[in-house]
């Protein structure tokens, strides 16, 4: 497999993650004055510490032991916890190997999937893992133990790549296993069968899960090279195809961006946010933009 | 528009040119590696595209075989000739190309001549099917080109235009001096005779002034139009030797001669210590003299080279001038000096007397002892001897018989041995010539004809009554004022009947014969006879003036003192006669040394303007800007490469080519490989 263990458990990037959780953090809250509410609302009550009562709040967190001792009004308060089940679903197929900049979309992906993980997993939310190509090749339950973490980075690491992805083979077993309702991000190239992909969507959909596609793609992919003679090889499939770029890059460009919009306007049917992310884009820039257009849309 | 290359050679560099370029195309072909994640939208897109693709292909193909093409044409330099409109008429165009010495000035590389032909070329290739050619080059001769509508012999069919240009070639580098006027009667006797609506005269030459020569000629017919293509170029560096003429071209052994050597700078710049050097050589013995002078622009400098005295022999050489200049063909110049003794003249007389000078050949010997006036030598030519015919005839060049009474056979095949070497044999008349004394010299082939016997003017004297005015024994006196041979009064003479193939070179009334000649063998002897005695037995011409200049004539005619002498000097010129080569050199020609240089008037470089040359001539030079100079006459690209024609269109070609190269990696940035 290709994905890079380091890279993945880099002391530096899981810092920059700590920051990103803040910021998500401060995301959350801002929205929270409004009307939107977080998406990592849980049910725990464990007790956090005593404040003073101020008016307004519920009388039913007041101490009223404490005020028997103290002769002033304190109120408790819980840190937030959730219980909800976040699966994430990585594709490991060879089309995710495509590193036009160094940077493989399965790394990419993997990382994208570590930092969701860790972000689910500080709030006490169960993460599940599984990876898929043509088949389920691993799988991890939703737990929500902090060392879960290291599970989840473990059987990412530990995978090996298949040559060829099968949505239609794949998905639906994998749409079994998120028994419980929560949210599912799916974190894909996507060039696979898109009817089997969307029905995917719609099987998770019925069992109300949320669910969010992150599309990542490679720079060129999206663009093609620059200008020359180029010998195209499938990294699924090994065919090759020999062509200038320059004489076909606007049909190129039209083709998948019509390819694109149609995934697109699905995800829109369905309620399902997409996020199309390249390998080239920062990947807190990522998460914080979907962070930001998920609370300001909202469920 | 027709079409021609300058270079035509270069389309057989298509197939060379094409492979730098399909090489070009293979490295250009090598695709790059890239790895994605999917490459069924590049699949659809090829697939959708792949008949197009295909014309495509053909048609980058395509393209890049016409830029392939148009790449060997450019480099071929193709041009483009007017086509006249033909209407029908007939054209005559009558070319005129100088090919004399001068016209060996070199001007962008090539000679005159050269840039001359190549012209004419142009024009030819410019005309339509209606247009006759007659093409000459000129000296001071014409040579006439096999014009264009002539048959060739063994074919019917006419020369056509790539034939002509085929034959007209650049001539060899002449010495002849120029003569317009014979050029000119040439092309005037053409324009007049030809029924052509059109006729055109293009004279290629360099305005020589010195060809200007002030001979008659017949002025152009108004309605041909004369170009006159000036080629020269003003005030070319030009030292010449114009002149180097030994004192005496025949000395006696051990004699001394003085060479007098003319030396002209035509050019415009003053010249200091110029070496000029005589070299002379008679088998291993040679002559070395180097002066040197100085020549102001314009002048003749004349040095005179004094020669010691010369063993016997013929002594060959040049005089030269050391310099590099624009004309090199009058910087040496041939010089000879023949060191030989007189003609040795045996005389037989037939009658014994006891003084000498009542015998008959006392006034022949008298008049052959004398020395003609002359500058060419200041004594007689011959030395007499008389003596019997018995004598040793190996140091005489003619033998003289004068009335004997019979030669034994002997003696005749002596003479007729003597004679075949290519000497000569003098037979007077006389009371003792008979048919039975001379059988033997008859059958011998010495005596020109069948002998009638003697004859004897009863009332009136015989007179010479005609005579060959172009014999040399004779035709100074074509000039009555040279003396009148017909007063000349003949009692008796031997009558003759002339031989096949001798010639009566003159003649008494009744075409009685006076003198007959006969060649003998094929070194050039011959006989003479003369019926009449070589003394005043039978004529009173032995007292007459002319005697002595007809027998030193007759001496003449067979030493070939009368042609010119054994050494003779010519000169490449109108006036030259029969030459024995018309490049310059010392040549044998029959018993005589030719001497034969450059005239000195090609040396002469002053030009004359084209209206000069128009007005000398009558020309209607048409449309022509009169006296433009030849700077404005167009250089037409032949032999250079570097030259450019004004109606090529290889910078088209290359527009063409530069948008098809465009135009082919538009499509081929855009055509899948």
């Amino acid at each position: 497999m290709g994905i890079d263990h380091k890279s993945i458990v880099d002391p530096a990037f899981f810092s920059r993650l700590d920051n990103l959780e803040l910021r998500a953090k401060s995301i959350v809250e801002g929205f929270m004055q409004g009307t939107h509410r977080s998406p990592f609302v849980g049910y725990s009550v464990e007790f956090a510490s005593h404040r003073e009562y101020v008016p307004g709040d519920d009388l039913r967190h007041v101490n009223w032991k404490l005020y028997a001792r103290q002769k002033r009004l304190y109120v408790k308060e819980y840190d937030a916890e959730t219980n909800m089940n976040l699966y994430i679903y990585l594709d490991v197929s060879g089309s995710m190997e495509c590193a036009s900049n160094g940077l493989s979309k399965l790394n990419y992906g993997a990382s994208l999937a570590a930092a969701l993980s860790h972000l689910a997993l500080k709030q006490r939310d169960a993460v599940g893992l599984t990876l898929y190509a043509d088949e389920i090749l691993g799988h991890l339950p939703p737990k929500s133990t902090p060392h879960y973490l290291q599970e989840l980075l473990q059987l990412i690491a530990s995978t090996s790549a298949r040559p060829v992805s099968d949505a239609r083979r794949a998905l639906p077993p994998a749409v079994e296993l998120a028994k419980h309702r929560g949210m599912v991000v799916i974190i894909s190239d996507f060039f696979d069968d898109t009817e089997a992909i969307i029905q995917a969507i719609d099987n998770l959909r019925f069992r109300r899960h949320e669910v969010i596609l992150f599309h990542i793609l490679d720079p060129w992919e999206r663009e093609l090279p620059d200008d020359g003679v180029i010998r195209f090889q499938d990294m699924e499939t090994g065919e090759e195809i020999v062509t200038r770029t320059e004489g076909i890059r606007e049909e190129y460009l039209e083709a998948i961006g019509k390819w694109r919009d149609e995934i697109e306007e699905e995800c829109l049917n369905r309620s399902v946010d997409r996020v199309e992310v390249t390998t080239e884009d920062s990947l807190e820039k990522a998460l914080v933009d979907y962070l930001s257009k998920r609370f300001k849309v909202g469920p | 528009m027709n079409f021609g290359m300058v270079q035509s050679g270069m389309l057989a560099g298509l197939i060379a040119l094409s492979i730098p370029y399909i090489i070009h195309l293979m490295f250009k072909q090598k695709p790059r590696e890239v790895q994605m994640g999917s490459v069924r939208f590049l699949r659809e897109i090829m697939e959708r595209h792949r008949n197009r693709k295909k014309i495509m292909r053909w048609l980058l193909m395509a393209l890049r075989m016409a830029c392939i093409a148009l790449i060997a044409l450019m480099f071929a330099r193709p041009f483009l000739s007017e086509l006249r409109k033909s209407d029908g008429n007939e054209r005559l165009v009558v070319v005129l190309i100088d090919k004399s010495a001068s016209m060996q000035l070199m001007a962008d590389g090539v000679s005159l001549t050269a840039e001359a032909v190549a012209q004419t070329r142009e024009i030819i290739r410019d005309a339509d099917d209606n247009t006759k050619f007659e093409i000459a080059f000129f000296d001071h001769q014409v040579h006439p080109l096999l014009s264009q509508g002539e048959p060739e012999q063994g074919s019917n069919e006419s020369k056509t235009t790539s034939r002509l240009l085929q034959e007209l070639k650049v001539p060899e580098p002449g010495y002849s001096a120029t003569d317009y006027a014979t050029a000119f009667r040439w092309a005037h006797d053409i324009c007049v005779n030809s029924k052509s609506d059109l006729r055109q005269l293009h004279v290629f030459t360099d305005l020589q002034q010195s060809g200007l020569a002030w001979s008659d000629v017949e002025p152009m017919p108004k309605e041909v139009k004369v170009n006159v293509h000036d080629l020269g170029r003003d005030l070319p560096n030009n030292i010449a030797i114009t002149e180097s003429t030994p004192e005496r071209l025949v000395v006696r052994p051990r004699d001394s001669t003085s060479v007098e050597v003319a030396i002209l700078n035509s050019g415009p710049f003053a010249l200091e210590e110029v070496p000029v050097k005589l070299d002379l050589k008679n088998g291993t013995r040679t002559i070395h003299k180097r002066e040197k002078v100085k020549l102001e622009p314009g002048s003749v400098e004349r040095v005179e080279f004094q020669l010691p005295e010369l063993e016997i022999g013929t002594w060959e050489g040049s005089v030269s001038v050391e310099t590099i200049d624009d004309l090199s063909f009058d910087n040496l110049r041939h010089v000879a000096v023949l060191a030989k003794p007189q003609y040795r003249v045996l005389v037989v007389g037939g009658d014994e007397v006891e003084q000498d000078f009542l015998s008959e050949t006392h006034h022949l010997q008298s008049a052959l002892r004398l020395a003609p006036s002359g500058k060419s030598y200041a004594e007689s030519p011959y030395l007499v001897t008389a003596d019997s015919v018995d004598a040793s005839f190996s140091d005489f060049d003619v033998i003289v018989l004068a009335n004997v009474e019979s030669v034994s056979t002997h003696n005749v095949d002596r003479i007729r041995k003597f004679v075949e070497s290519g000497k000569g044999l003098i037979v007077f008349g006389g009371d003792k010539v008979t048919s039975m004394n001379y059988e033997s010299l008859g059958n011998a082939g010495l005596i020109p004809g069948k002998l009638l016997g003697f004859e004897e003017a009863i009332d009136i004297p015989w007179r010479i009554d005609n005579w060959d005015k172009s014999s040399s024994i004779f035709a100074p006196f074509n000039d009555p004022q040279h003396g009148d041979l017909r007063q000349l009064a003949f009692r008796g003479l031997v009558n003759i009947e002339p031989a096949k193939g001798a010639n009566v070179v003159a003649s008494f009334r009744d075409e009685k014969p006076f003198v007959v000649e006969q060649g003998v063998g094929d070194q050039g002897g011959g006989v003479i006879w003369i019926s009449t005695s070589c003394g005043n037995r039978w004529s009173n011409w032995t007292r007459s003036n002319m005697y002595l200049p007809v027998v030193h004539q007759m001496l003449g005619h067979l030493t070939g003192l009368n042609q010119g002498g054994p050494l003779q000097e010519a000169l490449i010129d109108t006036n030259s006669g029969e030459l024995a080569s018309d490049t310059p050199g010392i040549f044998e020609a029959g018993k005589a040394m030719h001497v034969v240089n450059v005239s000195p008037r090609e040396s002469e470089t002053e030009r004359c303007s084209v209206s000069d040359f128009a007005s000398r001539f009558e020309l209607n030079i048409g449309d022509q800007e009169i006296g433009s100079p030849a700077a404005k006459v167009r250089r037409a690209s032949f032999s250079s490469a570097f030259d450019v024609r004004q109606n090529e269109i290889w910078h088209w070609i290359l527009f063409a080519l530069v948008t098809l190269g465009t135009v082919e990696f538009f499509i081929a940035n855009r055509t899948v490989a």
